[in-house]
């Protein structure tokens, strides 16, 4: 029921738009996300996982979960006009947290609760297209998250030692001989802080925040979707672990990154950012 | 042993009781912190306030092997009150048997600490410090990340935690939450203050603490010929401790020149000190400068436990770094405090001496500091 409200909301947004309604008011504006696998709604209780990849063992859910900031409405010259997002459980700091596990399963680490949409207002006008970042800004992305409020509270997301948030943590179980959990933790990286103890004075080398643009965006048809099949669509997770984290936690040298940051459309060592591919858009 | 902990929980609660309507009291000041002479009232961060019953709450959680995610390890399986708060290891071992790349930190003094951990300029303080061992994924240490539900669950059954909680945090309408965890950890990590081995007793007027030995070591250690105290200064031995107000050392970390894999000064991976965070190649192998209090139960030592004993150590800084030793060519990135010098054997024996001096007996002892669920 409430996506419905919601979705009609969107749609009398773009209605009183078009007619050049009078009001100057902030208009509510949804955008749905989903997390996919393939064309599959991806799911804690889908224990025996999903076979991706290039190899043959299933990728076992253990975590999905993301940030996304600096949501932008692109109108048809190209202006864009931020979302302002509404301060909520999920939402704060101009960051939304996208949550897809529910703690069933193996994704022990996780909550009850979930989030599949990114809600705020927009100013007025026909916007045909939706620009955003993944991820957290250097202004917010490092703090003590002990006294932050949601959605930045929250422990799971917190890279203790880079005292900033993962910006995305995808994990799954992989059963080889010993069970591996192939963790996929994108954040900044080669931070420093210019104060020593001074959080606002973070700066980082390698921001890893990767950009989503799509030209074409209709809110009341379409959802954002993230698919795991394309984002791990060159790893192999039958293979042991070649070096640094396990998984890929966005080690600068990390070979399980390599394959997988060019999907996010992101550089990495030698790599090439490309276009990324992993978000694109679904029909509700 | 559990009615006897109740008591005090409830007595502390009571106390905190009192005097409402009154404003909190400096986060440091009101707390009896039983400080050795010459050791500085330390700074508390001001939402994390010390009190009698968050630091036996810490206590138990650091000793507490169900905060682990397989419930074998608590912090204390490899910080052994015993050895300084380490554990003999060159490279610790985490719950899942992962080989930590580094070896675990003594504790001790921590409360005057500007940076923690071998090398880590942006965390800085115990609270966020205590959720990397907690939840870090690379090496797993007690491995509770993607348990984090389970584990807070299993501590909410125990008779005793729910109360040490909400009297420890009586501002909080659920006080059983991780970030409550990581402070009451860290509020029992600043009272693990050491400030009574012989070297202390002698500072504070006991001529007859200190043997001749160690006297001359002493003068060693701090003369500008030898020069440990260039980085090993202050209260703390390290010119990562200061105290609150004081200027210290923004950036305590140096390179003592004992890798050069690439005639660039690199370190082996997993080592490779603040340059793991910052990517800055002039930060390579640099390290936090330890803490030397107790540091004769803390071998092996440097952060790979690649060196055995003191001896050997001061062999290394009298070369000029290992490198130097090695190859008689320094790393041309190691830090320009590192000067080297002559020594004789007897002066080495010094040395020696005067470090084993610093090792403080009363708090590899103090039961204040031990475990509390070890049978009595």
């Amino acid at each position: 029921m409430n996506r419905i409200q919601t979705a009609a909301l969107v749609a009398a947004t773009m209605l009183s738009a078009a007619c050049g309604g009078t009001s100057n008011d902030p208009q509510p504006v949804t955008i749905d996300f989903k997390a996919l696998v393939g064309n599959q709604a991806f799911s804690c209780a889908d224990t025996a996982g999903y076979t991706i990849g290039t190899g043959t063992l299933p990728w076992i859910p253990k975590d999905f979960r993301f940030y996304v900031s600096n949501v932008r409405l692109v109108d048809a010259n190209g202006g864009e006009a931020p979302v302002t997002l509404d301060s909520s459980f999920w939402q704060g700091y101009g960051v939304a947290l996208l949550d897809f596990e529910n703690g069933t399963g193996n994704c022990t680490g996780g909550t009850l609760e979930m989030n599949k949409a990114v809600q705020g207002t927009v100013a007025p006008g026909t916007y045909v297209g939706l620009k955003f970042d993944v991820g957290v800004p250097t202004a917010s992305n490092h703090l003590n998250y002990q006294a932050a409020n949601p959605p930045l509270s929250n422990s799971a997301m917190y890279w203790s030692w880079t005292s900033g948030y993962k910006f995305v943590k995808v994990d799954g179980l992989i059963n080889r001989a010993t069970p591996f959990t192939f963790n996929f933790h994108l954040g900044s990286t080669g931070c420093t802080l210019a104060t020593p103890g001074d959080f606002s004075t973070a700066s980082c080398t390698t921001l890893n925040v990767p950009a989503a643009s799509f030209a074409s965006f209709n809110a009341s048809t379409q959802a954002v979707a993230l698919d795991i099949a394309v984002l791990f669509a060159s790893t192999n997770f039958d293979t042991a672990d070649g070096g640094g984290a396990p998984g890929c936690m966005s080690g600068a040298t990390d070979p399980e990154c390599a394959p997988i940051f060019p999907k996010l459309g992101l550089p990495f060592g030698a790599t090439p950012p490309g276009t990324q591919t992993a978000f694109r858009l679904v029909t509700k | 042993m559990h009615a006897r902990i109740g008591i005090a929980v409830v007595a502390a609660a009571l106390v905190a009781g009192c005097g409402g309507g009154e404003p909190p009291p400096p986060p440091g000041a009101g707390y009896d912190w039983n400080l050795p002479a010459g050791f500085p009232v330390p700074e508390v961060p001001a939402d994390n306030p010390m009190s009698a019953v968050k630091v036996e709450l810490g206590r138990r959680l650091f000793y507490d092997t169900r905060l682990s995610g397989n419930q074998t390890f608590s912090c204390a399986s490899c910080h052994r009150q015993e050895l300084a708060f380490t554990d003999g290891r060159a490279r610790g071992l985490g719950s899942t048997g992962m080989l930590h790349p580094r070896g675990p930190q003594q504790i001790a003094n921590l409360a005057w600490f500007g940076a923690f951990t071998w090398a880590n300029s942006v965390v800085p303080s115990l609270e966020i410090q205590a959720l990397v061992p907690m939840t870090g994924s690379d090496p797993v240490e007690l491995g509770i990340s993607g348990m984090e539900g389970l584990v807070a669950a299993r501590l909410a059954l125990d008779p005793e935690y729910p109360r040490l909680f909400r009297a420890s945090f009586p501002e909080a309408a659920d006080p059983f939450t991780y970030p409550n965890i990581a402070k009451a950890i860290a509020a029992f990590e600043r009272t693990l203050i050491s400030g009574n081995s012989p070297y202390d007793r002698y500072q504070r007027g006991d001529a007859t603490a200190l043997s001749a030995p160690a006297r001359r070591g002493m003068e060693l250690f701090f003369s500008d010929r030898v020069g440990c105290a260039r980085c090993h200064s202050g209260f703390a031995f390290t010119d990562a401790a200061s105290a609150p107000g004081a200027p210290g050392n923004p950036f305590p970390f140096h390179n003592v020149g004992l890798y050069d894999e690439d005639g660039r000064g690199a370190y082996p991976p997993g080592g490779t000190g603040l340059e793991a965070l910052t990517f800055r190649p002039e930060d390579m192998g640099r390290f936090r400068t330890p803490p030397l209090r107790n540091v004769a139960v803390t071998a092996p030592y440097m952060h790979d436990g690649s060196v055995a004993t003191l001896s050997e150590v001061i062999d290394i800084f009298a070369a000029g770094g290992r490198v130097r030793m090695q190859t008689g060519v320094p790393s041309p990135i190691q830090s320009p405090l590192l000067r080297p010098f002559a020594v004789t054997d007897a002066e080495k024996a010094d040395l020696v001496a005067f470090l084993e001096a610093l090792t403080d007996e009363v708090f590899l002892r103090d039961p204040r500091f031990s475990d509390p669920f070890a049978p009595r």
